[in-house]
């Protein structure tokens, strides 16, 4: 009796299995993901003098044209590119210098540890609002302190100039400790035996750092700047609550305009085009840098 | 049929109909609104009385209530709750003017009107409350309680320095110049997250360089912002700036942050208005609580501030009892609930008549407050953030934050305005004040 061709080894048999598996995981992000951004790109096609769905009309790439004849758009995006900028010059290459240096410390490192991520548990609103106060410029500490050391104080969060920079060390203030744990996991699995043979080679403390630790951090390195510009660029909460994007839009940001047109003006349509830009941005800087990263590796 | 058959089906029946005449009995209304136990609206105790007296006199209506935080956190609950279909009963909010304006064209408010007939409203209230509460000869709000702007000064640290209340522009200045000299603070202003201090303070400073006419006109886009009255207003605040008059770094400080500098003496003054006098008279020690209004700076042009409503009541148009929901509304703003909503609430409704401040157990600065505010609302103007379409008020906010600070010319920020007015006039969202037809 033949064996039905069915049956035969050589065919690929359809395996169910795997599928159901992954069924939540798909169907979650379906949900959550891949629907809200699929629905904000066809809302972008659309306006609305209401809002309400009812009153849709296509309007095609008129709102991306009007997009990019907002000036206050354009600046909010700049301000997040200097956000990205900010977040990566303090928090990462901080982050990144105190992992390396507690590397060597046994098991104190573990707490010194803890005591940098502390930050990263107070909630942003919460660290906005302390934060507020430590800036006050009549009743703040930092001013008290700057002037008990003969400096003068600053309006900090008053200050177009210097805004952004100061609601931006608040983030930084709690992002930090995040980064430092994230490169204490990738330093425990760089053998010691490396450090050694490039000592044995003539290696100083820098050239260690730079011709073994950072190639052999590059995951690490990797999760944390695509983590760091996803982050950045979306940002809102702490922003909000500190300054709402004052004074004079001095520290608005993408995600401030996207839910000011939203929330107070109902113009979902022109949100959700700015939401669909912001996607997009986010895309491109994240694939740019884990592809530049990846290119360097395989050059080496 | 045996006998239990049969007993078991008038049971049934009984069952079916007075589970049918109780659902017929019963009401069901919901209302969102903003009153709270302390901060802006702080007159939650007030209406807990008068909830209660509803409730005993109407025991088949379930009232599902639920209360947001005053300020933004309301106006985005509705608007979010009118856009996507499924809206409370009854709300209490803030947009007046243009925001009623919009409301109403999408058909998301039910038209009030023959409830004011009805109710006797129009006798209740006066007519520039109407008048931005009303949308084609409709009205679609009921304006509820008064919001004025003024001073709170301390009385103690004035006499201290031997300041009298401000009569001239002259006077104001002197009055920084005093303070800052003996290390005060002389006005405490926070314009920040929101500019909507700044804003007010604009408003109040038009009212008296331009006076009403000039308010009105700005408001409903017949003329640019950029006339010689509205840069004047913001030229005599960027004078109040170089003159020290205001708290450090005003445009990075928040609003509790600057009523605790009154709070703690560190300065003579705020300039804000009723919406806070329930904390600002509970926080400041005995005997040393003032007002006043800022004083006229030209002979031609009376003494005025801005005013409006704090907020409004609304009906939702697919209101499930429309009727409940208009006689609840009556309900709460009837005259017998005066006392409490004063006594209790520190919410001073507004009223046709004049209150008689005589009548009501209230600290007598509160009544001063009120009364001298009163006196001036055909002078008044009515407030720039809580009248213009939302677009404009987010140039608004940024734009005198720009001004104040010294990052923004005058120019810029009055074409700017003019700009997004164009904008909110495309979209229909332009305040013109209603009128009785």
């Amino acid at each position: 009796m033949r064996e039905a061709p069915w049956k035969d080894a050589a065919m690929p048999r359809f395996n169910v299995r795997p599928y159901i598996f992954i069924a939540p995981a798909l169907i979650y992000l379906g949900i959550w993901i891949f629907y809200p951004i699929i629905n904000a790109l066809v809302l972008s096609f659309f306006d609305s003098p209401t809002g309400r769905s009812r009153d849709y009309f296509w309007v095609g790439l008129g709102n991306y044209i009007k997009l990019f004849q907002d000036d206050l758009f354009i600046k909010s995006l700049y301000h997040n590119i200097l956000w990205v900028l900010l977040s990566i010059a303090l928090p990462v290459v901080l982050g990144l210098l105190l992992a390396v240096l507690l590397a060597g410390r046994g098991r104190t490192r573990l707490f010194y540890a803890s005591v940098y991520f502390i930050p990263q548990t107070v909630a942003a609103v919460c660290a906005a609002i302390v934060w507020r106060w430590i800036y006050d410029p009549s009743i703040g500490p930092l001013n008290h302190f700057l002037e008990a050391v003969g400096l003068s104080g600053r309006p900090w969060l008053a200050d177009e100039s210097i805004v952004l920079i100061a609601v931006n060390m608040i983030g930084s203030w709690s992002y930090y400790g995040f980064c430092v744990l994230i490169f204490m996991a990738g330093l425990q699995n760089i053998s010691p035996e490396l450090y050694d043979a490039a000592k044995i080679d003539g290696a100083g403390a820098l050239q260690q750092f730079i011709y073994v630790t950072i190639p052999l951090l590059r995951n690490a390195i990797i999760f944390v700047l695509v983590y760091t510009i996803i982050g950045s660029m979306k940002f809102f909460d702490l922003i909000f609550v500190a300054t709402n994007g004052g004074p004079n839009e001095a520290s608005t940001v993408v995600g401030l305009r996207i839910y000011w047109h939203s929330m107070r003006e109902g113009r979902f349509n022109y949100a959700a085009t700015m939401s669909t830009i912001l996607t997009v941005v986010i895309l491109v800087l994240s694939v740019v840098v884990i592809r530049q990263i990846v290119t360097d590796d395989e050059g080496v | 049929m045996s006998w239990l058959k049969k007993f078991a089906f008038v049971l049934v029946l009984t069952a079916l109909f007075s589970g049918a005449v109780s659902a017929q009995d019963s009401q069901f209304l919901e209302v969102w609104d903003q009153w709270e136990f302390y901060g802006m609206t702080a007159a939650g105790p007030a209406l807990e009385v008068i909830h209660a007296a509803w409730n005993e006199e109407h025991p088949n209506v379930f009232m599902d209530r639920s209360v947001f935080g005053g300020g933004w956190p309301i106006r985005n609950a509705i608007e979010l709750a009118l856009t996507s279909g499924d809206a409370p009963d009854v709300f209490y909010s803030w947009p007046s003017g243009a925001g009623l304006t919009a409301y109403a064209q999408e058909g998301y408010l039910l038209d009030l009107t023959p409830y004011a007939d009805k109710y006797g409203w129009w006798d209740r209230l006066p007519d520039w409350a109407i008048e931005r509460n009303m949308w084609n000869g409709k009205l679609y709000a009921y304006p509820w309680e008064q919001d004025l702007e003024y001073v709170y000064y301390n009385s103690v640290i004035f006499e201290e320095l031997g300041l009298d209340i401000p009569q001239s522009w002259e006077d104001i200045l002197n009055w920084c110049a005093v303070a800052n000299e003996a290390g005060y603070i002389p006005i405490s202003f926070s314009n920040s997250p929101d500019g909507w201090q700044g804003a007010n303070m604009f408003t109040d400073m038009v009212a008296l360089t331009g006076g009403r006419q000039v308010g009105l006109d700005v408001l409903r886009g017949t003329t640019s912002w950029n006339r010689p009255e509205v840069v004047d207003a913001l030229e005599k605040l960027l004078e109040m700036v170089d003159a020290d008059c205001f708290s450090p770094g005003f445009n990075g400080k928040h609003y509790g942050d600057s009523l605790a500098e009154l709070y703690t003496g560190r300065a003579t003054s705020v300039w804000t208005g009723t919406w806070v006098i329930h904390d600002i008279s509970g926080n400041m020690a005995e005997g040393t609580l003032d007002v006043f209004y800022m004083p006229a700076i030209y002979d031609d042009i009376p003494q005025a501030t801005h005013m409006s409503e704090g907020s409004a009541y609304y009906i939702w148009a697919h209101a499930s009892d429309p009727d409940l929901a208009a006689e609840y509304i009556d309900f709460v703003t009837d005259p017998r609930w005066l006392p409490t909503w004063i006594e209790e609430g520190f919410a001073i409704p507004i009223q046709k008549d004049p209150i008689d401040w005589s009548i009501y157990d209230v600290a007598p600065v509160i009544g001063k407050a009120f009364r001298i505010g009163q006196e001036m609302q055909d002078l008044n103007v009515d407030a720039f953030h809580t009248t213009v379409a939302p677009n404009v008020v987010r140039a608004l906010y940024q734009g005198v934050q720009g001004v104040l600070g010294g990052e923004l010319s005058i120019e810029d920020f009055l074409n700017n305005m003019d700009e997004e007015m164009a904008v909110a006039a495309e979209l229909g969202q332009v305040w013109e004040p209603g009128e009785r037809m």
